[in-house]
């Protein structure tokens, strides 16, 4: 019976979801006058594919079945209540897409406001550091590394986006692949977005993690919000904007390494350090194109105190830093040094920019941004190296 | 431990990306003739500055569909096997990696394979009764 109960409440779910899009479509007898028989015809293949199928699954042996949970009626050797998963198919899927396609151009907005370029940037870090810890795939990775993904960088760069609305106004670079502009029609809608996605993720991962985890998770959180909720706005305190950016990229990895349950030996902590620097080097360098744009805001950064040129040199600065962090590290610890040239390299050119021309920095930014792909790379195939060693 | 039955979910998906492709179905789907007068009710020129689009064809609302069904068979899965309903099998053609206890890493395949077949399926049978009715028309 346990079976039968549990495809009731699922396809209840599916049937009730296109209900829900049928009734409120605005022309709904055009669209059922359509899609009655694709509909009807797909769900009558769907479960004559699945009587097929099913049948070959279960005899090579796929799946097995509990003899007591199940109604004992079967077509084949498939159990009916298998045919729950197409039915359900039929109905949710089309619904799915109807609600969705609606909801288009704004899901459009969210997305960019998510930064696509930089989902990666989150979330490699969460599973390289969670992989070598456990050293196998298990549904956690699967759920921390899809939470980093993408619902952490929209409540990250979307919470940024509703409360940077005024500086973002002005600045020519937004609205495009390096960072979206957000009509303010669709503010509440981002904050109640990046609620939605996060939720169902923080409780997952809180539910499964040790407390340590927990306490890790909660840090990167707060770094998450602090960086541009009004009342603390770090990033408009010099320094603190760099060091909050980069733990922005380090939390995933500390938290991967919490959840985990990974010893921190002094060379992983030097590793961690050195990817910090690395990222406090890489805000402080992203700021110095937008000295202009803050400026006439009134917005406060690193950019802004230093100036263009000295605050590039800050950056070549934490960017060797963190190549002298990666040296005593086991090999192939000492050859990640080697990736802080090409970031030097970019950036040297204006390490004596005038404020005036600050904006010409997005060119080396550009750079900087496929540099880091290359990198990234390049730092895999030496986790890879260190994993099999 | 084979990765034979993960070979042929993939080879499966693989055949229904290239009906999609062949015949504009789910994503890649052409854009419909029949104009959608609701979506632009203010015009354009009043808004501030209308945020440009990455590309005007990104076939996002299907592919979410497509993610959110993957996730509700999941989560059915999940429950089928938390009550003991069934169970991993024992065959050579599973590679062994499970993503959780019970729930090898093929079912996702399968389940979004699953989702793809439906809209598939869904629209191609509207594609051929269009196709039907308009050489009858001729």
């Amino acid at each position: 019976m346990t079976y039968l109960l549990i495809d009731l409440v699922f396809v209840a779910i599916a049937a009730g979801t296109l209900a829900v899009a049928l009734a409120t479509h605005p022309r709904r007898s055009a669209l059922v006058r359509r899609w009655w028989l694709p509909g009807t015809m797909t769900g009558l293949a769907l479960l004559a594919l699945t009587a097929g199928f099913d049948n070959l699954m279960i005899a090579a042996g796929l799946m097995t079945y509990s003899p007591t949970e199940t109604l004992g009626l079967r077509v084949g050797l498939v159990p009916v209540e298998d045919f729950a998963y197409p039915l359900a198919g039929v109905l949710l899927l089309p619904a799915l897409w109807l609600l969705l396609g609606r909801a288009g151009p704004t899901l459009r907005q969210l997305l960019l406001a998510s930064r696509p370029l930089s989902w990666i940037n989150t979330a490699f870090p969460f599973a390289a550091a969670f992989l070598l810890g456990t050293r196998q795939v298990d549904a956690t990775l699967v759920v921390g590394t899809l939470y980093f993904l993408v619902p952490y960088n929209l409540a990250l760069y979307g919470i940024n986006d509703v409360f940077d609305h005024e500086s973002d106004l002005r600045n020519p670079r937004k609205g495009g692949a390096e960072g979206a502009l957000l009509d303010p029609s669709l503010h509440r809608r981002t904050l109640i977005a990046a609620a939605v996605t996060n939720v169902p993720f923080l409780v997952w991962l809180v539910a499964v993690g040790p407390p340590v985890s927990w306490l890790v998770l909660a840090a990167s959180l707060f770094a998450l919000l602090a960086y541009s909720v009004p009342g603390l706005r770090f990033k408009e305190i010099p320094f603190l904007d760099s060091a909050t950016s980069s733990f922005h990229f380090v939390s995933p990895a500390l938290y991967g390494i919490a959840l985990a349950g990974t010893t921190v030996t002094p060379a992983l902590a030097l590793l961690l350090l050195a990817f910090f620097l690395w990222g406090v080097g890489s805000h402080a360098f992203g700021a110095v194109q937008d000295i202009g744009p803050d400026r006439e805001a009134g917005i406060a950064s690193i950019g802004t105190v230093l100036g263009a040129a000295r605050t590039t040199r800050f950056a070549i600065a934490a960017w060797v830093l963190a190549a002298v962090c990666v040296l005593p590290t086991p090999w192939p610890g000492p050859l990640a040094a080697l990736l802080a040239a090409p970031y030097v390299l970019t950036a040297a050119p204006y390490r004596s920019l005038p404020d005036e021309r600050a904006g010409e920095a997005n060119r080396g930014w550009r750079r900087f941004l496929a540099i880091t792909y290359a990198c990234g790379f390049a730092v895999t195939l030496l986790l890879i190296a260190y994993a099999l060693r | 431990m084979s990765l034979l039955y993960l070979a042929c979910l993939l080879a499966a998906l693989a055949a229904l990306a290239l009906l999609d492709h062949r015949f504009h179905l789910v994503l890649w789907r052409a854009p419909q003739r029949t104009p959608r007068p609701t979506l632009q009710r203010t015009p354009p020129r009043t808004r501030q500055r209308t945020p440009r689009r990455t590309s005007p064809g990104t076939p996002l609302p299907p592919i979410l569909a497509l993610a959110a069904g993957l996730a509700f068979f999941l989560v059915w899965d999940l429950a089928g096997i938390a009550a003991g309903v069934f169970a991993r099998g024992t065959s050579p053609a599973l590679s062994g990696l499970d993503l959780a206890p019970e729930l090898p890493v093929e079912e996702v395949f399968f389940l979004l394979f699953l989702g793809y077949l439906t809209l598939v399926l869904l629209t191609g049978v509207r594609a051929l009764l269009d196709h039907r009715s308009r050489s009858r028309d001729r």
